[in-house]
């Protein structure tokens, strides 16, 4: 089938030396047999005028003066071929990937409801700036989604989304013919998300193509106005507000009080911050307090700012004296905390019970939740009364995929890489002493440990030379207290071949479910609570030679027990996907597979609107 | 007087600035390491602790003062200069 044509219109305004570039650009990387270049000169004083009329394969329309944004554009659109698509491209963009506008042309006719199409967009300086939009009925402040992470191809996929910046936006004729241009309600800013909605209304989807990166030189039109870009925003924002004020506030099904731990580099707040944006994303309405501080366990006060927006928000909300339901998510004995009508306590814990306290205060909730068969037995073993639901955590598959780019090792060695917190529980000295001695200094692979150490009574140095590792057997490298940005640690999964998780219990176990999303074979004891969604389909699991008395510092795991993982099957594995690799490869696929189809936050998320809704 | 709560305030304060400066100098340390030419890199990351007689000389250790937040690429970068070579490569 003859693709459908499509229009680029290009509204410039002075600043010939970005229209330049925008232009050199994509003519550099576009196929023009399909596809028309209108260049609308919205009342240019520069030599932008004359410079475009140079441009034989250009057409321009000309507005005497500068008409906006919005309007400039429509002009544009008005002056497209009546049965074209329309792209939208600002002129401060730039164009570096052959088949871009395929690309795109083809997600927006990959199916019928799909109306506007947006792409990557990412800084000169490589940070990534909008892979999406989204605006919070509180503030009404338009958030893109990505915006100064560092650039490791996250968000490729291509995904629905609220809105897009409309630098580069594909439009198909069917949204124009049902809805018209831009609303001309707005002078600039807001009219894109306000497109976007619209179309929405008109039964069209509005999603990212993430296979389309292309360069943003973002406000390069109105970057020498700060005081003209606050005036226009301000009034745009003013409008948006009365227009789709009830239209956002409508998004949210439930409410929901949510007691956690945020600011802190632990597992818990790790995680907490994933679910409250996934539970804004499938329409629960969060609001979070912190459930530790003064009189708790963990008595230490939090830091007000996430340094993330969407959560900052979140941590501003009220929930009210008495909220309709309630989540303590933590450690079973701040479970007292909860100041819900409706009760839940969500815990877990890495070995097969839970202590006496814990259970106590489970048993004052209305409900209990934990990420895990594993758990939930456990619980009930130790003498759990309340209801139990198994609710599984996930795992962020915009930022652990297997298209993250890694720093793969130049020489080609194997990798395989662990991830964790020095201590009794990880067993690192089983891992470090096991694969120095399965394999010789001689052969093509190597480990690599990240380890976090918190305890300055440990000494992680001297602990390894104890070891007495031998400089003949298999090389290794440590990443000691080295803390990754958490958009970036993708990358880190994707320098190496195959993930090592060989601890003797685990309450959920993220970095192997992170490992697996980045599409590594990975090796995990075979006891713990991620075997929720670990198998010998999609990994290694490595044999327990029974459960084993769980001493260590811990406090909460006396008189319980955990595995003991038997080293000469590790040594066995090792070699195993040293030496079969292809199918380790494999394995690795399918683990990415079945993270992306079952096992993102937003699954999470949408459990636990499911079981709001079975609260009522 | 003051008060228990000033004084605890007071050591809130004082603690988090030499957390600030204590980061700081980890990255600036970080930094430094980063644009040393190797041999350089290695003897500071050693520092005097572990000669040439330790079982394992733990040539890829890369010691820290605390948790030092970096971007992944040159790290990794640096790490696999850092890995010991291959026998016979």
């Amino acid at each position: 089938m003859t693709p459908r044509r499509a229009a680029i219109v290009v509204l410039c305004w002075n600043r010939w030396d970005l229209t330049r570039r925008c232009l050199e650009t994509l003519k550099a990387h576009t196929d023009l047999a399909e596809a028309d270049v209108i260049a609308v000169d919205n009342g240019s004083t520069d030599e932008t005028p004359a410079r475009l009329a140079e441009l034989l394969w250009v057409r321009v329309v000309t507005n005497a003066t500068n008409l906006g944004y919005v309007r400039g554009n429509n002009a544009g659109i008005a002056a497209a071929p009546a049965d074209a698509d329309v792209v939208l491209l600002n002129n401060d963009v730039e164009i570096h990937q052959d088949g871009w506008l395929d690309a795109l042309r083809e997600t927006a006719h990959a199916s019928v409801d799909v109306g506007i199409v947006g792409c990557r967009l990412v800084l000169p300086d490589g940070r990534l700036l909008h892979a999406g939009t989204f605006i919070l009925p509180d503030t009404f402040w338009g958030q893109q989604i990505g915006a100064l992470e560092m650039d490791v191809n996250q968000y490729a996929a291509t995904r629905d989304v609220e809105g897009i910046v409309f630098a580069c936006a594909y439009v198909k004729r069917e949204v124009l013919a049902r809805i018209g241009g831009l609303s001309e309600k707005f002078r600039s800013y807001f009219e894109d998300t306000d497109f976007c909605l619209r179309a929405r209304d008109a039964g069209f989807r509005t999603v990212v193509c993430g296979a389309v990166t292309l360069v943003h030189h973002e406000h390069g039109s109105t970057a020498d106005a700060p005081q003209t870009f606050e005036a226009v925003f301000q009034e745009s924002r003013k409008t948006f507000r009365g227009l789709w004020g009830k239209t956002l506030e409508a998004r949210y099904r439930h409410e929901l009080s949510w007691q956690s731990i945020l600011n802190f580099p632990t597992g818990y707040a790790m995680s907490c911050r994933e679910i409250l944006r996934a539970c804004e994303r499938v329409g629960i309405r969060a609001a979070y307090e912190y459930v530790y501080g003064p009189g708790t366990p963990f008595p230490v006060r939090e830091d007000e700012n996430a340094r993330d927006y969407v959560l900052n928000v979140i941590s501003a909300r009220k929930s009210g004296r008495r909220p309709r339901a309630s989540v303590v998510y933590g450690q079973g004995d701040v479970f007292h905390r909860n100041r819900g009508r409706h009760r839940i306590g969500y815990t877990m814990l890495e070995v097969d019970g839970f202590p006496e306290e814990w259970v106590r205060q489970a048993n004052g909730m209305d409900e209990v939740w934990v990420p895990s068969r594993f758990n939930r037995d456990g619980f009930l073993a130790s003498g759990l009364k309340k209801p139990v639901h198994v609710m599984p955590l996930g795992v962020d598959v915009d930022h652990f995929h297997p298209a993250i780019r890694g720093v793969p090792n130049p020489a080609g060695d194997f990798v395989f890489l662990a991830n964790f917190e020095w201590g009794e529980r990880k067993r690192a000295d089983m891992i470090l002493k096991v694969f120095n001695q399965t394999f010789r200094r001689t052969e093509s692979v190597a480990l690599v440990c990240k380890v976090i150490n918190v305890n300055a009574a440990t000494n992680v140095k001297a602990q390894i030379e104890a070891l007495g590792l031998s400089t003949r057997g298999g090389r290794i490298a440590f990443l000691h207290n080295r803390e990754f940005p958490y958009h970036q640690l993708g990358a880190l999964y994707r320098s190496a071949d195959c993930y090592v998780s060989a601890g003797r219990g685990e309450g959920w176990d993220m970095p192997l479910m992170e490992a697996m999303a980045c599409g590594l074979p990975s090796i995990a004891t075979d006891w713990g609570a991620h075997t929720e969604f670990m198998h010998d389909g999609i990994s290694y699991p490595l044999k327990s030679r029974g459960l084993v008395p769980a001493d260590a510092r811990a406090p909460y795991y006396k008189g319980f027990r955990w595995a003991d993982p038997d080293p000469e099957h590790l040594a066995h594995l090792f070699r195993h996907v040293f030496e079969h690799r292809d199918e380790a490869a494999a394995k690795g696929r399918r683990a990415a597979s079945e993270m992306a189809a079952a096992w993102t936050w937003d699954h999470a998320a949408r459990r636990i609107a499911a079981r709001l809704d079975a609260i009522g | 007087m003051v008060s228990d709560a000033d004084e605890l305030e007071r050591l809130r304060k004082e603690a988090a600035e030499l957390r600030a400066v204590s980061r700081e100098l980890s990255a600036a340390l970080a930094r430094a390491v980063a644009t040393l030419p190797l041999p350089a890199a290695l003897a500071l990351a050693r520092g005097g602790d572990a000669g040439a007689d330790a079982p394992y000389p733990l040539e890829p250790w890369n010691e820290t003062i605390e948790m030092t937040r970096s971007d992944v690429a040159p790290e990794m970068a640096l790490l696999w200069r850092r890995l010991p070579a291959r026998e016979g490569a």
